[in-house]
């Protein structure tokens, strides 16, 4: 049986976690793969942090629709209150007690993607968010029903719009092209049926509910993938389900995730895909089966994938005890690397990987690194905390593959570890 | 170690006779762009003024304008945009009437995203110049100066810079390292070669940034500092065939008149300094300006004496190579031609990217037949 060694450790839990405390890598150390990930995927408390005041809708509604003074201020509360919900959640990944859950909150937030831009209600926003934190790692099946009842999506997608007569067809073309089966495996009528059954669907903006509205559902029997009848929409998202296809095209994206960027070979996503599906959609199965797999393992992929902005910020901040920066100066940091949490650039969310390194981020990163990294009154806190380790321990913490640069000639742990988060290396995981 | 690879960025020499007449590393190019957006959605219809149409009259009795400068088929320029009526009778100046698309948003975010990536269905992350312009190594494509977004140059393969100003660029770039490594990890060889791209460009700042002021006097407003920067890397020789800067405030929801007129005169002043300058650089003839904004403005005023989003706008181009005049047709303001209230555009924004791109960069036209140049260069 293959026993992790340090650097093993290090692979899984940057590419699972939120950073890599020496403390976690420790106790993973020596176990066996299916240890180490039944340690990691173990449950933990998933508490969130007090809400902030987010005014409710029917308040804001009387407002704007006062008059133009009202609607511009109404706006501006509501741009004041999303930037509110971004630092809550800052500051959730920064303190969260289930790292590994947080990571996949995130994954599903760039998988069901809504925006504060689109949906202009922070609370709903906020119980989406809710929603993707409690089937983080649970069943898929669940997760998807929930999701398209869920109000801030049936904005996002105009899901609230689709009514008997005059359907919209964006939420059901999204469902089967980005949620579930990917482009050429559905066609354009079925998405016309699918819009039909989903219609009715909507919210009670005042109340921040899912409302179903019988008058406005279209009940006419329609053919969807080669099946007649009248559908609703939750026979829709059942029948999607039972093509292979799903689990392949949640497969690929956790192959993006977790694996390379490269293309993956059709038989490992075939059968992950298989795995996915006989276990009823159980994320947690699918995890732990990638997790285990060679591939994940591979020598050729460690260090391949690119940090995003959130495992660059809050990943080092949680690895190393450097001075913390205020959730508002993260967040706002976040959104100059191109992770604008809440506010993905569109319905496809973030592209990932390399395109997260541009011009302008890459400054930015070099920047805010070269500034945690400074002498500061923290750096005694920093020189404490830090393991008495060999340097090459040091290096196989920090950096998925040896350092580009050479190293300090003067000895010292504090400028040994600022080397090597300023090194190009550090960048990756 | 076998990563360790301390070999010279190789990559180099095999690219370089593909490089294009004109996109030769380290001189300036013989064709510049300089974009300005107009931020937060400029009320096209009272910076182009179809003055003698009484559904203009109308649907404005608040805040229309009234002594528009004519210009020719019954439009007419604000006023506040006098200064640059010169280049007007120097057939330097056209106007594109009617620009927008269709479907349009009236999210500004939305709808920048639209024209900055040019993909009404918002499926594209590369701006549009990113698409236009090849990638060049040792070589930048496009600086914007006072803004942290990329905007038209942003995405994957982008090759510009985006700064504040210059001192604050080479500031933050004093902590990137310089060396230049051959690696095989695809992540990490294209970090390298990003940092290759700022290096390059702060390099190049470095020399137009010590180099010569134009004796041309700028108006001493953000917009117009920004424009003497520009000016600056340009007759320093900056390699760069991109220039973006903006100015900001028109989204004017409410008590318009006058701010709309102020951002009009900033707007006319500046561009009046920079062709001064280029003129007495002799380089008038190697610059094309080309306004922007996510959307134009809703046909008729609100009831706060301003605007609300709105969709296709006028916009103009500059320069001494551009064949003035103006070109699309203005669009209908009768009530039953305009859509949900607003004007419907007559030429795509497209067609004005297919110009920069075609007639006078000479690069392929990325939107082929559909989207085809408007002769206005």
């Amino acid at each position: 049986m293959v026993r992790l060694n340090f650097s093993d450790t290090r692979h899984l839990v940057a590419r699972t976690s939120l950073g890599a405390e020496w403390g976690g890598l420790k106790g993973l150390e020596g176990k066996s793969r299916a240890e180490a990930v039944n340690i990691l995927l173990k449950p933990a408390p998933m508490d969130t942090p007090p809400l902030p005041r987010l005014t409710p809708w029917s308040n804001v509604d009387r407002m704007r629709k006062k008059n133009g003074l009202g609607k511009k201020r109404a706006h501006k509360m509501m741009k004041d209150e999303g930037e509110r919900l971004k630092r809550w959640w800052m500051t959730h990944l920064l303190h969260t007690k289930a790292p590994v859950n947080e990571h996949m909150t995130l994954f599903w937030h760039n998988h069901f993607t809504s925006s504060l831009e689109k949906v202009e209600q922070p609370k709903l926003i906020y119980l989406q968010n809710q929603l993707l934190r409690k089937h983080a790692i649970g069943n898929f099946r669940a997760l998807i029903h929930a999701i398209a009842r869920d109000p801030a999506m049936l904005i996002y997608l105009d899901g609230s719009n689709n009514v008997k007569g005059s359907p919209n067809e964006n939420f059901a073309r999204e469902l089967m092209e980005l949620f579930t089966l990917g482009r050429g495996h559905y066609s354009e009528a079925d998405i016309k049926a699918a819009a039909l059954a989903f219609t009715g669907w909507g919210v009670d903006r005042n109340r921040g509910t899912f409302r179903y509205n019988p008058a406005e559902h279209d009940d006419r029997r329609i053919s969807f993938m080669g099946r007649n009848g009248s559908f609703t929409g939750d026979q829709i998202i059942d029948i999607i389900l039972e093509k292979p296809r799903v689990g392949e095209h949640i497969a690929e994206k956790f192959w993006k995730e977790f694996v390379s960027d490269n293309h993956p070979d059709p038989r490992v996503i075939r059968q992950w895909g298989a795995v996915f599906r006989k276990s009823n959609y159980n994320i947690k199965a699918l995890l732990s089966e990638i997790l285990n797999s060679d591939a994940f393992w591979d020598e050729k992929y460690r260090g391949t994938l690119t940090k995003s902005p959130i495992d660059l910020v809050v990943g080092t901040l949680r690895t190393l005890p450097y001075p913390k920066l205020s959730a508002k100066e993260l967040a706002h940091i976040s959104q100059l690397l191109g992770q604008d949490l809440f506010d993905p650039p569109t319905v496809k969310g973030w592209d990932g990987g390399k395109a997260w390194i541009d011009t302008q981020t890459l400054l930015v990163r070099t920047s805010l690194l070269n500034k945690l990294t400074r002498h500061s009154r923290a750096s005694g806190r920093v020189q404490a905390y830090l393991p008495k380790a060999t340097g090459n321990d040091v290096v196989d913490w920090l950096l998925p593959m040896p350092p580009l640069l050479p190293l300090p000639k003067t000895p010292g742990k504090l400028r040994m570890v600022r080397a090597l988060i300023l090194d190009p290396a550090f960048q990756l995981k | 170690m076998n990563r360790r690879d301390f070999l010279q960025y190789a990559s180099l020499l095999p690219l370089a006779g593909m490089v294009p007449q004109g996109f030769a590393a380290g001189q300036r190019p013989e064709q510049i762009v300089l974009l300005v957006e107009l931020k937060g959605g400029n009320d096209g219809l009272n910076t182009l003024i179809p003055f003698r149409d009484d559904h203009y009259h109308r649907a404005r009795p608040g805040i229309r304008v009234k002594n528009a400068i004519p210009l020719k088929n019954d439009m007419a320029m604000n006023p506040y945009l006098k200064q640059l009526l010169p280049l007007w009778k120097e057939g330097h100046m056209a106007w594109i009437q009617g620009v927008g698309y269709a479907n349009p948003s009236r999210s500004h975010f939305h709808s920048i995203d639209v024209w900055e990536t040019a993909s009404p269905r918002n499926n594209e992350t590369r701006g549009w110049l990113t698409r236009v312009l090849p990638p060049r190594h040792n070589a930048v494509n496009g600086i914007v100066l006072g803004d942290n977004n990329l905007g038209p140059m942003g995405g994957e393969n982008s090759a510009a810079v985006a700064m504040e100003d210059p001192k604050t660029f080479l500031r933050q770039t004093k902590y990137l390292n310089k060396q230049q490594y051959h690696v095989s990890n695809p992540s990490l060889a294209h970090m390298l070669n990003v940092q290759n791209h700022i290096n390059t460009a702060a390099e190049q700042l470095v020399r137009s940034y010590n180099g010569r002021n134009s004796s041309v006097r700028f108006p001493n407003s953000r917009f117009g500092r920004k424009l003497a920067q520009v000016t600056k890397m340009i007759i320093n020789g900056m390699d760069a065939p991109v220039y973006k800067v903006s100015l900001e405030g028109f989204d004017t929801h409410a008590g318009q008149i006058d701010q709309h007129n102020n951002l009009m005169n900033h707007l006319g002043g500046g561009l009046l300094a920079f062709s001064q300058a280029m003129k007495q650089a002799r380089l008038w003839n190697n610059v094309l300006v080309v306004t922007y904004s996510e959307f134009g403005r809703r046909a008729k005023q609100n009831n706060s004496g301003g605007t609300d989003h709105g969709a296709a706008a006028a916009h103009f181009a500059l320069g001494g190579r551009v064949r003035g005049g103006l070109y699309g047709k203005q669009p209908s303001l009768d009530p039953h031609d305009l859509h949900d209230g607003d004007i419907v555009h007559n030429v795509d924004f497209r067609e004005v990217y297919a110009t920069l791109a075609q007639r006078w960069w000479r690069r392929p036209n990325p939107w082929r037949n559909q989207h085809r140049p408007v002769l206005f260069v």
